[in-house]
């Protein structure tokens, strides 16, 4: 087991490093292009040509003609030894980590407060189109899910708005800090996966309840709800787990969206006012912390699988 | 376990390699028994038209700016009314049907073609060629959703054929996964170890034995995907990176009428339902093609 989790945690770090290798590659590629970047943003503006000196001037400054795995060393080591993401074109008394850590907290909340959503909208839903398979109630609820999966989640958001701001104006339209604000990106960013998770623990549930041990507590005279709470839904829900953790992956790509509609100060909207802006520093740590966080959260339910289900050992 | 992994909520009913009978007989069959697969093969025939015939069917030009009729409601002269500025939205959302199938339909292709073949490759050969390819794969994985799509475009700049390529890269692994595990399960059946007995060469292996038994649950997941990659596409244009002003597509027509939410909401609920349809017959598609050519149902039933 502990074997088990030190060789998982050391896999953990290299594809953490290794994405963060490629996302550094991806958008420091063109040497060229990066120095006029900065050209445009410190020296002569947006829409201005650069000249060639300019260029050069630059790019002996910050190194840009060092190789290509040499700049990401450095940006690492930095990363590593001094917590230093390097500096922002765009925000220049801001540190790129003081950014990121400042639009962290956010993000988490929302990525919370959409998973309860799914947990305690999903299971219960999914449970109880198991228990009434085939029945109108469940033909009602699973013909909703593949609804809610073809919708895209920028324009359920949108709708929200105008339903319940614009129109009913029960919250407000965007922003951040009172709990009102939350409401509404957090059910634009939960619809699509709590879907997922009805469909899969409705499926999961069936296949449980068909089972001998189930059959055999029915004869035993057990009472139904005792069966569903206790006996059927641990096995029901070990596939859910391993669900929660991709899905967790798609919420915090989601709300690079759903962030931006609702003007919400998260990762996601920094990562896109900073890829409009090409402030390249800040959308490379932006894509880094998002993907560390999408693996440590898989990290994290292959761990507790241990917990939740004894039964399953590690090699 | 970390082999398995579930990319779409209800592949992991497509994962398991089995025999598929695919027998002609029994795809009519099947196909018979179910008039709500007809009626999607033919919605998306139907969408496949509109798509091509684009330009003969829409009424008006979809970029013929008219001030005068900005934010026109449902008529008979605009289905849809129009848009922020004077657009006929009928007419945009035509194109944009063709804009949408045509980036879905080709990066849908590349991608299930790239990553078949790295997928067989990896699991017939095994050995150091599985881990240099499956670690690859791991780490485009490791970018959750369109994360990495994202990546690329704020890279390569917007434009239809980035989109493609951006698409392209971030979805091949998931097909190479699933084609991998499906070879793997059926290599060493016996009638794979006889034709290896025989003598046949590798390439002819793969391509007569092992590719036509391991193909279908990645067809399954193709047909789920494009449903998958129009969202994304929709996302990507919606957020300003993916598809260039000009050319209409739902994803930037919803980006761009967002300003008029209040005041003139049809500029974002028809592509929105443009969006949702095409999205639910796609999805309906690959769900119905799932359980026609999913055997183990019927054994299930049977048992």
């Amino acid at each position: 087991m502990h074997h088990y989790l030190i060789k998982r945690f050391a896999f953990l770090l290299l594809t953490i490093l290794a994405a963060s290798a490629l996302a550094y590659l991806m958008l420091h590629a063109v040497p060229g292009e990066t120095a006029e970047n900065v050209a445009r943003h410190t020296i002569v503006g947006i829409e201005d040509a650069v000249s060639e000196e300019t260029k050069a001037e630059i790019s002996a400054k910050y190194n840009l003609n060092d190789p290509i795995w040499v700049q990401y060393s450095n940006w690492l080591s930095g990363l590593i030894f001094h917590g230093n993401l390097g500096s922002s074109y765009v925000y220049k008394n801001t540190s790129v980590f003081t950014l990121v850590s400042l639009a962290l907290g956010p993000t988490i909340i929302l990525a919370i407060a959409s998973m309860l959503i799914v947990i305690i909208a999903g299971i219960p839903l999914g449970m109880y189109c198991a228990v009434h398979e085939n029945r109108p109630s469940d033909l009602i609820i699973r013909g909703a899910t593949i609804l809610s999966i073809s919708f895209p989640s920028f324009w359920l958001a949108l709708m929200l708005i105008l339903v319940f701001s614009l129109t009913l104006d029960w919250f407000p339209v965007s922003g951040y800090g009172t709990p009102a604000n939350i409401v509404l990106p957090a059910i634009a960013l939960s619809l699509h996966p709590t879907a997922v998770v009805i469909r899969i623990v409705r499926t999961s549930m069936l296949e449980t309840l068909g089972q001998q041990y189930i059959t055999f507590a029915i004869a035993k005279g057990l009472s139904w709800g005792h069966i569903l709470w206790n006996h059927a839904i641990k096995n029901a829900l070990i596939p859910v787990l391993t669900l929660l953790g991709v899905y967790f992956g798609h919420l915090l790509a989601g709300t690079v969206i759903i962030e931006n509609i609702f003007a919400w100060p998260g990762i996601g909207n920094l990562l896109i006012t900073s890829v409009d802006a090409r402030d390249i520093p800040v959308v490379t740590s932006c894509i880094v912390v998002i993907v560390a966080m999408f693996l440590i959260v898989n990290f994290l339910v292959d761990v507790s699988y241990h917990f939740i289900d004894p039964r399953i050992r590690y090699e | 376990m970390s082999e398995e992994i579930i990319i779409n909520p209800d592949a992991r009913r497509v994962l398991p390699a089995r025999s598929t009978d695919c027998s002609k007989n029994r795809l009519y069959h099947e196909v018979g028994k179910r008039p709500g697969f007809q009626i999607c093969l033919v919605l998306v025939g139907l969408l496949i038209v509109v798509a091509i015939f684009a330009p003969v069917i829409s009424p008006y030009d979809p970029e013929a700016i008219s001030v005068k009729d900005k934010n026109l409601g449902i008529s008979s002269a605009h289905l849809f009314g129009t848009d922020f500025l004077g657009r006929d939205l009928f007419s945009l959302t035509i194109w944009g049907a063709r804009t949408s199938l045509f980036i879905a339909s080709v990066s849908v292709v590349i991608a299930l073609a790239f990553g078949t073949i790295i997928g067989c490759l990896a699991g017939y050969y095994g050995g150091i060629i599985d881990e240099i390819l499956s670690r690859c794969v791991d780490l485009l994985l490791a970018f959750p959703g369109i994360i990495f799509a994202l990546a690329l475009l704020a890279f390569m700049g917007a434009g239809i054929l980035n989109m493609i390529i951006a698409i392209t890269i971030s979805q091949w692994a998931i097909y190479a996964r699933l084609m991998r595990g499906q070879v793997i399960s059926i290599k060493n059946l016996e009638y794979v170890q006889s034709a290896r007995t025989a003598g046949l060469p590798d390439r002819r292996i793969i391509i007569r034995h092992l590719f036509p038994n391991a193909i279908m649950p990645v067809v399954i997941l193709a047909t789920l995907d494009i449903g998958h990659v129009i969202l994304s596409v929709a996302g990507l244009s919606f957020l300003g990176l993916g598809i260039p002003p000009g050319i209409p597509e739902w994803g930037s027509m919803i980006g761009a009428g967002k300003e008029f939410l209040r005041t003139a909401p049809l500029n974002i609920i028809v592509p929105g339902l443009a969006i949702t349809f095409v999205v639910l017959i796609f999805n309906f598609l690959g769900e119905g093609l799932r359980d026609i050519l999913d055997v183990h149902k019927d054994q299930v039933n049977i048992g």
